[in-house]
């Protein structure tokens, strides 16, 4: 009996020991990435002028002199920890809500379908409910947190050096000796330690979905890494626009506009493209078209940016079965390239797969005869026709997920984010540094001096 | 007095727009050395050179020996506080001292006491624990002096300081300042407001268009005015007998020009040094005029540059 507990307890264990394990990794590595920054910088300057340590205690210094400032103004009264409580609140409003009304779901499925037919219309069996409502509270609470953190963390970095020439402290600041990298990464860092200590007291809440399962510690950590890197990326975006433009507000408006480029945009460039190159004039729908298609697809590269796009691949590799998961594969296997299919049909009708989340992927053996409907980006996805002499054979839906195919979208758009965010910060910090302060002005509507107007800058 | 800020040939363009052209200056240790000059002359990028924020286009500027290109070395001998700065909400007076404490790396215990020093310095003691931004003007400008010295430098560039305060606060200043050189700083300190520079500086340049006009101790550029000044004189008697003196000082070859004020004093543009006034005042009373006072016009500062930055083509005014 006790072995017997043993046994189902110790792997468990073991994964949420691991699955904590890799959280912390991947919460430290961004944070080491941007540090491993700061020492290539350092050793560049050291190269140069040959004197390290002076520099390194001068970044050091001056990262605790910006962070100290920048979290004792952020951190100060009572003003931090109640946006902390709301936030929270929301957080678990939200999240009671969905279970609520995911419970509901299955108490009428129950009632409609009282001999127990509701597996077929929830696509899992009596297990499976308790997992339904996890996978749902994961999703929804997944796609929450994605929205917060797209829309704070370019208004918590987007002021952060505008600011300071608004309010004519940023001469004050650069006539330190500080190194403009210890400005921006200070800034920057500062910036995320408030939008990380968000995620992380997301945590909690988020580790309720254990209790209902259907949802792995991996999924959670790569949601969490997803998030961290999300953060990471728009945050260093704001502080670019910031440090290039004069103007906070200016700065905020140029910020959340790529971000809707990045997020919303890229989807449509994608969409837009795929449907363009899917058209050809005169010919008929056939599944030559579609197939031919296929290799005709916009680059994966596209949404590389795209957090929306590493959202959606993850809620897709948890192998949900709720609606969200359903829409997030679809996006997933269009982004991707998979083909995906709504269902697989033998030439009479017989359905060979039910539609799954995930789609029926296509492996090479299977040989298409005929594709009935066009690609649609939603996630419906054509109808795939096999030979009759294919045997239907039932798929049973998967409850487990690590059956389904994952991990190819969100690692590259995770790591893309922090390669953005090393760029731009290595940017920002030429525009910050002193030489550069009487910098080229932007075209904007600026009119040329007369000739025999003496110097307007004293 | 050695020399501890020395610039040569320094320049900067802007966009074509030449704003200081091949300034050369030499501030010798434990001056106050007035920068004056109209708007627009170039005292603020000469200052805003000399702090290490803009790298010269020509020439170059020594602090202490180092040249203001090699950035952090610099930036370490001199304070600098700008002509406009503003300060950070949310922080208390002592948190924002600390803060620039820190950029320059000073250790705990050293910024604790730095910080107590300073606040006795510029007498904002008592405002510790306030925010900074409930601060009157004239306290945010000493804070804003205070967060110059947190690194205890040797120079101290003043942009135009006392702009912005009442007369109250700016005799305030002008003794904070003299206490600082007593302390042994350096202090340059630019203004178009010359009757404060001329109380405290020890040398002045005046610069227009970004070129110095004239430069030097106090006393030397009031006798080198001394050689221009104008000479009141009052002479007794009726009408007549005043159009006779302006005739008499008119025909003197050191007379540049002479006018009868109505209130009968003849006023005199005299081109001569104080001996060859004393040799036409005795020529005067020797032809007979009476003469009653004989005195050169109130010379200060503010006249000698209108004086100057006239004689060049008037003021660059932007």
């Amino acid at each position: 009996m006790r072995s017997e507990r043993l046994r189902t307890w110790l792997p468990r264990l073991a994964g949420a020991a691991a699955g904590g394990g890799v959280a912390l990794l991947l919460f430290l590595a961004p944070v080491v990435g941007l540090g491993a920054l700061g020492i290539v910088a350092v050793v560049l300057a050291a190269l140069r002028r040959g004197r390290l340590l002076p520099w390194l205690r001068a970044f050091a210094s001056g990262i605790g002199a910006v962070g100290t400032k920048e979290l004792r103004g952020r951190m100060r009264g009572r003003r931090a920890f109640t946006v902390l409580t709301l936030y929270l609140a929301l957080l678990a409003g939200f999240a009671w809500a969905v279970t609520e009304i995911q419970k509901r779901g299955v108490e009428q499925a129950q009632v409609v379908f009282p001999g127990g037919g509701m597996e077929q219309v929830l696509g899992v069996g009596q297990v499976g409910q308790s997992s339904l409502v996890g996978q749902t509270l994961f999703t929804s609470l997944l796609v929450l947190l994605t929205l917060l953190i797209v829309f704070l963390a370019p208004a918590f970095t987007a002021g952060a050096i505008s600011q300071e020439r608004e309010k004519q402290t940023f001469e004050l600041l650069v006539a330190t000796p500080l190194p403009a990298l210890a400005i921006v990464l200070g800034k920057l860092l500062t910036a995320l330690v408030y939008l990380f200590l968000l995620i992380l007291a997301s945590i909690p809440l988020m580790s309720l979905v254990f209790t209902f399962g259907g949802i792995s510690p991996d999924d959670v950590v790569r949601a969490y890494a997803v998030l961290v890197a999300t953060a990471i990326g728009l945050g260093a975006l704001g502080l670019f626009f910031s440090a290039l433009v004069r103007r906070t507000q200016v700065a905020t408006v140029l910020t959340y506009l790529v971000t809707l480029g990045l997020t919303l945009g890229s989807l449509f460039v994608f969409v837009f493209w795929g449907a363009m190159v899917n058209y050809q004039p005169g010919a008929s729908r056939s599944d030559r078209n579609i197939i031919d298609s296929l290799g005709r697809r916009p680059p994966e590269a596209l949404v590389w940016l795209n957090p929306t796009a590493a959202v959606a691949d993850v809620i897709c590799g948890t192998g949900g079965t709720g609606d969200l998961p359903y829409y997030a594969c679809g996006v997933t296997t269009v982004l991707t390239n998979q083909p995906f299919f709504g269902a697989v049909q033998t030439r009479d009708g017989t359905e060979v797969a039910p539609p799954q989340p995930g789609g029926a992927l296509l492996d090479d053996s299977a040989v298409a005869v005929e594709v009935r409907r066009a690609v649609d980006p939603t996630g419906g996805g054509p109808i795939l026709v096999l030979p009759a002499d294919v045997r239907a054979e039932p798929v049973q839906p998967q409850v487990n997920p690590f059956g389904v195919p994952r991990d190819k979208l969100w690692p590259r758009i995770v790591l893309s984010e922090i390669g953005l965010a090393v760029v731009l910060t290595l940017l920002s910090v030429l525009l910050v540094s002193p030489a550069r302060l009487s910098r080229p002005r932007l075209p904007g509507p600026t009119f040329r001096r007369r000739a025999a107007a003496p110097e307007v800058t004293r | 007095m050695s020399a501890i800020v020395e610039t040569r040939g320094l320049a900067k363009r802007f966009n074509g727009t030449l704003a200081v052209g091949g300034l050369d200056l030499v501030v010798g240790e434990n001056e106050i050395f007035g920068l004056v000059g109209p708007n627009g002359a170039g005292k603020t990028t000469t200052l805003r050179m000399l702090a290490t924020l803009l790298a010269p286009t020509a020439g170059d500027a020594f602090i202490g020996g180092i040249s203001v290109r090699r950035q952090p070395a610099a930036g370490r001998i001199i304070g600098y506080m700008p002509d406009a700065f503003g300060v950070y909400d949310d922080m208390k007076v002592w948190e924002y001292l600390d803060f620039f404490a820190r950029c320059y790396g000073l250790s705990a215990g050293r910024r604790r006491q730095m910080i107590g020093d300073l606040l006795d310095l510029v007498d904002l003691a008592e405002k510790r624990d306030a925010y900074v931004q409930t601060l009157s003007r004239g306290m945010q400008q000493r804070l804003c002096l205070a967060h110059a010295l947190v690194h205890d430098p040797a120079v101290l560039l003043l942009d135009e300081p006392a702009s912005g305060l009442d007369p109250r606060a700016r005799v305030e200043l002008r003794e904070l300042l003299r206490e600082l050189r007593a302390l042994g700083k350096t202090i340059l300190i630019s203004s178009h407001i010359l009757p404060e520079l001329e109380e405290i500086c020890t040398s002045v340049a005046i610069i227009d268009r970004g070129r110095v006009l004239a430069a030097g101790r106090v006393a030397e550029i009031e006798r080198q005015l001394r050689a221009g000044a104008v000479l009141r004189v009052h002479v007794l008697g009726d009408d007549e007998a005043q159009v006779a003196a302006r005739a008499f000082f008119a025909a003197e070859p050191q007379v540049a020009s002479a006018g009868l004020l109505p209130d009968g004093t003849v006023e005199l543009g005299f081109r001569g040094d104080e001996e060859a006034g004393a040799a036409l005042l005795a020529r005067a009373i020797a032809a007979g005029h009476r003469v009653a006072t004989f005195a050169r016009a109130a010379s200060d500062l503010e006249e000698l540059f209108l004086q100057v930055t006239a004689e060049n083509g008037g003021s660059g005014d932007a």
